[in-house]
């Protein structure tokens, strides 16, 4: 009961986080329209939404929810999957979906969740305990090759060893107890584990058909069973999946639309196109260049996301390597123009590494609480960038190197990159050398540190702050930088090894601090998703991980 | 002819086999790999890596590879998870092939005719306005052609959708005019200026004075000759316009062949990018192999050897 009440709490609180974000985008953007989407009119029968054509990305690798890894394919499985918990479809905030309760071990470590009794494949066979315990194996046993497997397993008792391959996959945390009895071992206290729970990659599928069909049983609208509030009526690789209720869905009741189709395009300039001849109502990117066109037909929406575009530094580089030079090189920025002229008000200003909508033990947002790192007066920032490029022993930029900045190959980035350098020439004195890379060839660049400055951006996997901060572990992954403060680690390993939330969301605050005080990265942007949608399409949502949601959408 | 024939058809595996080896090493020696994202772990990239074949020594992965390829199995893809690269072609050539055997039907019929027309009124309006087009088709390119087409009939007037690839035949006609249009003008210009060469030769003046009439000279005597050029440029036309319409592809949205190419190198898909290039090594080599039969038809004085 207690669960139930927090995760009401956490719903109510994500909604705010949400609509709070969306307040921020008003302020940079006074012309755009912002909201989570527009008020719904005459709430409209179900079935009786008409068919909603939607556009998120070109064909996607895939729809399997455990090997899916991206946000587009994330789209589609929300509508066609369910998990334990799901995305309340209005506003995207996290409520119990085929689980109708859970109970949490007093070490906080073991979760059983007691399945609903009338949740049901689209084929009409019962979704079971079993189909979860399998799914989460699959996700991740070595042999399926998940994406995610690393990075949704680690919260589960020996999912970071079945990964590695040191423990046989049975041995994994979970077990069905019986037909509507799940049980979950965490690898340590997780208090925000339905956040973890509610991710689209742990959501059931069939073990008889992915066996009987391998990878590719998705491909196939008439192999393609699933468990979620839509089924799938047929799939084109490049053209497009429709998808319709699912009436074997417990709550087909609700589901507005007669059919969506979810649209491959090649990209957002087509897409739009394409949106100008109302052959797509909604369309996620909105191009750039078209914002103003589409603002003026109250088309452009823009919704937050969780994560943030920063500058990484090669720490163990000098003059990288002394937090004085990275303190100038970040505070020169001009964070404001970047925001509204570069990027033209697709994302917002940043004042520290994690962005605004994630959500503390209060339901308050963490950035709020935590306050800014980095001021919103430039002019202040600009002097307090000299005294720190002083201080380091380079006033005026006298005896500094030239920077080589480092940035994937894109139009919109390579702006970026030019006015940053700008910047450092006009406030510090500091001349910089653009290098740009391909994509594949930037990321392999960047993850052995072949780089002194380079672009780089984090979204975030779960509305919890340390999905952002784990990228600065010592030794972590994705700390292409390779910071490393003894302090950072202590602060981020007593968040994780606490089940109270406000003890974890302290050591969180006290670890961002950590790194923003050594000028660890230069956050310069937070990332919003714009949207194009036809005026006449209503009840649509985001999610702030960047899933629209369009079970509740009509025309 | 027999000879001919085997000796270009060991010429073609030879081909093939260095296409393949090239190729496949090129394309290991460009950074990044298929699973590098900016979220992969190390740990995630070495199962994914382990899982596909891509651990082992590369002299390894390319005797696997060859040995798979002599089987006619060309592999999976990896960015399109649940399709074996031999499905991808055979779903998306078709579309590709299509549209480019209507291009080029295309732009030798219409080239021909308004070569010929500006042949026969030289120096007349009509002979300059078919010059000045021709002009501009060759030196526009294909992408703005096809973007400017888009923005005017699916944008402004609605008359095709934009996104409704080959849905229906009037979806054909942008496309093909894009992909055409370089290749169209070039061969009316070809065409003119070899009819002009041989309308002032002794032959057709020995023609006319015998009173062959004008269609029978244009036909049996002028456009015999005029098609020997012609020979040499379509065949490498063809098989640029089937296998190379990659960006007209991606601006009409269509989902074919070229499309893929561009997008499996962007992704390091390495099955499909040594499935395409083989792929498209093979028709340009079938391609060539038919122009070399069809000089011999057009001028049986040229010996295949």
């Amino acid at each position: 009961m207690k669960k139930r009440i927090l995760a009401l709490t956490l719903a109510c609180f994500c909604l705010i986080a949400v609509l709070a974000g969306c307040g921020s985008g008003e302020t940079s953007d006074p012309g755009g329209e912002t909201g989570t989407s527009p008020t719904a009119g005459a709430p409209p029968v179900a079935g009786g939404g008409g068919d909603i054509k939607g556009y998120f990305a070109s064909s996607p690798e895939t729809v399997d929810p455990q090997l899916n890894s991206s946000v587009d394919g994330a789209t589609y499985i929300v509508h066609l999957f369910q998990g334990l918990y799901r995305f309340d479809w209005t506003d995207g905030s996290v409520e119990l979906g085929d689980a109708e309760s859970v109970d949490i071990s007093a070490d906080g470590l073991t979760w059983t969740f007691t399945l609903r009794s009338d949740i049901k494949w689209s084929d009409g066979e019962p979704v079971t305990a079993y189909d979860y315990e399998y799914s989460w194996k699959r996700l991740v046993d070595p042999a399926s090759g998940a994406p995610y497997a690393e990075d949704c397993g680690l919260f589960i008792l020996n999912g970071e060893e079945v990964t590695l391959g040191d423990v046989p996959v049975d041995e994994l945390g979970v077990k069905a107890l019986d037909e509507r009895t799940f049980e979950v071992k965490l690898s340590g206290p997780c208090a925000f584990f339905e956040q973890v729970a509610v991710f689209p990659t742990f959501y059931p599928v069939r073990k008889d058909i992915v066996e009987a069909n391998g990878d590719g049983w998705w491909t196939n609208a008439a192999t393609f069973v699933s468990n979620g509030p839509f089924k799938a009526e047929s799939f084109q690789m490049d053209d497009k999946l429709v998808v319709v209720p699912n009436d074997n869905y417990y709550d087909v009741g609700r589901v507005v639309p007669t059919s969506i189709s979810f649209v491959f395009l090649a990209d957002e300039d087509i897409a739009y196109t394409a949106f100008r001849s109302g052959e797509i109502d909604i369309g996620a990117p909105a191009p750039a260049s078209e914002i103003p066109s589409l603002e003026r037909d109250g088309a452009f929406h823009l919704i937050a996301e969780l994560g943030t575009y920063y500058l990484s530094y090669n720490t163990e580089v000098a003059p990288y390597d002394n937090p004085l030079v990275r303190k100038a090189l970040s505070l020169a920025i001009d964070r404001e123009y970047l925001a509204d002229s570069v990027f033209e008000s697709t994302m917002l200003v940043a004042t520290s590494i994690v962005g605004e909508g994630f959500i503390d033990e209060n339901g308050n947002d963490f950035r709020t609480a935590g306050g800014d790192y980095i001021s919103r007066d430039y002019e202040a920032n600009k002097i307090a960038a000299q005294e720190a490029l002083a201080e380091a022993g380079f006033p005026g930029g006298e005896g500094f190197p030239v920077i080589e900045y480092m940035y994937n190959t894109s139009a919109r980035h390579e702006a970026a990159a030019e006015a940053i350098a700008r910047d450092w020439e006009d406030v510090l004195g500091i001349r910089t050398v653009l290098v740009n890379q391909e994509w594949g060839v930037f990321l392999e660049t960047r993850r052995v540190g072949g780089f002194e400055v380079a672009r780089n951006g984090w979204i975030s996997d779960w509305n919890d702050p340390s999905s952002m901060l784990t990228i600065f572990r010592s030794g972590g992954g994705n700390n292409d930088g390779n910071y490393s403060n003894p302090l950072f680690d202590q602060y981020f390993n007593e968040s994780a090894s606490s089940s109270d939330q406000a003890v974890r969301m302290r050591a969180l605050h006290n670890a961002e601090k950590v790194l923003m005080e050594d000028w660890g990265c230069a956050p310069l942007m937070y990332y919003i998703q714009s949207f194009m949608a036809s005026p006449d399409l209503q009840g649509w949502s985001a999610v702030p991980l960047g899933y629209t949601l369009l079970h509740l959408a009509h025309k | 002819m027999i000879s001919f024939t085997i000796k270009r058809f060991f010429g073609a595996v030879l081909t093939l086999f260095i296409v393949c080896t090239l190729t496949f090493f090129l394309m290991n020696i460009v950074p990044g790999g298929p699973f590098l994202s900016e979220k992969t772990s190390q740990q995630t990239l070495d199962r994914m890596n382990e899982k596909y074949g891509l651990d082992l020594p590369i002299h390894e992965q390319y005797i696997n590879y060859m040995n798979r390829l002599l089987h006619g199995d060309l592999g999976i893809s990896y960015k399109r998870q649940g399709f074996t690269v031999n499905e991808i072609i055979a779903e998306k050539f078709p579309v590709s092939a299509k549209l480019g055997i209507i291009a080029v039907i295309w732009s030798i019929f219409s080239g021909v005719i308004l070569g010929t027309a500006a042949a026969m009124n030289r120096n007349k309006l009509l002979d300059r306005a078919i010059m000045f087009i021709s002009t501009i088709g060759i030196s526009v390119p294909g992408f703005i052609l096809g973007t400017l087409l888009i923005y005017l009939f699916a944008e402004m007037l609605g008359w095709v959708s934009a996104t409704d690839a080959l849905g229906s035949p009037k979806q054909y006609i942008l496309p093909v005019i894009t992909l055409s249009m370089q290749s169209m003008s070039y061969i009316a210009r070809l065409i003119r200026s070899t009819i002009l060469d041989v309308i002032d030769s002794d032959f057709i003046k020995t023609a006319k004075a015998k009173g062959v009439s004008r269609i029978r000279i244009i036909y049996k005597h002028i456009m015999r000759n005029a098609l020997i050029p012609l020979v040499t440029y379509v065949g490498p036309m063809t098989a640029f316009i089937i296998t190379g319409g990659f960006y007209v592809e991606r601006i009409f949205n269509i989902p074919g062949l070229g499309d893929y190419f561009v997008r499996s190198v962007e992704t390091r898909d390495y099955p499909l990018i040594m499935g395409l290039t083989i792929f498209l090594a093979l028709l340009v080599i079938v391609v060539n192999f038919i122009v070399d039969i069809l000089y011999r038809v057009v001028d049986p004085r040229i010996k295949l050897q």
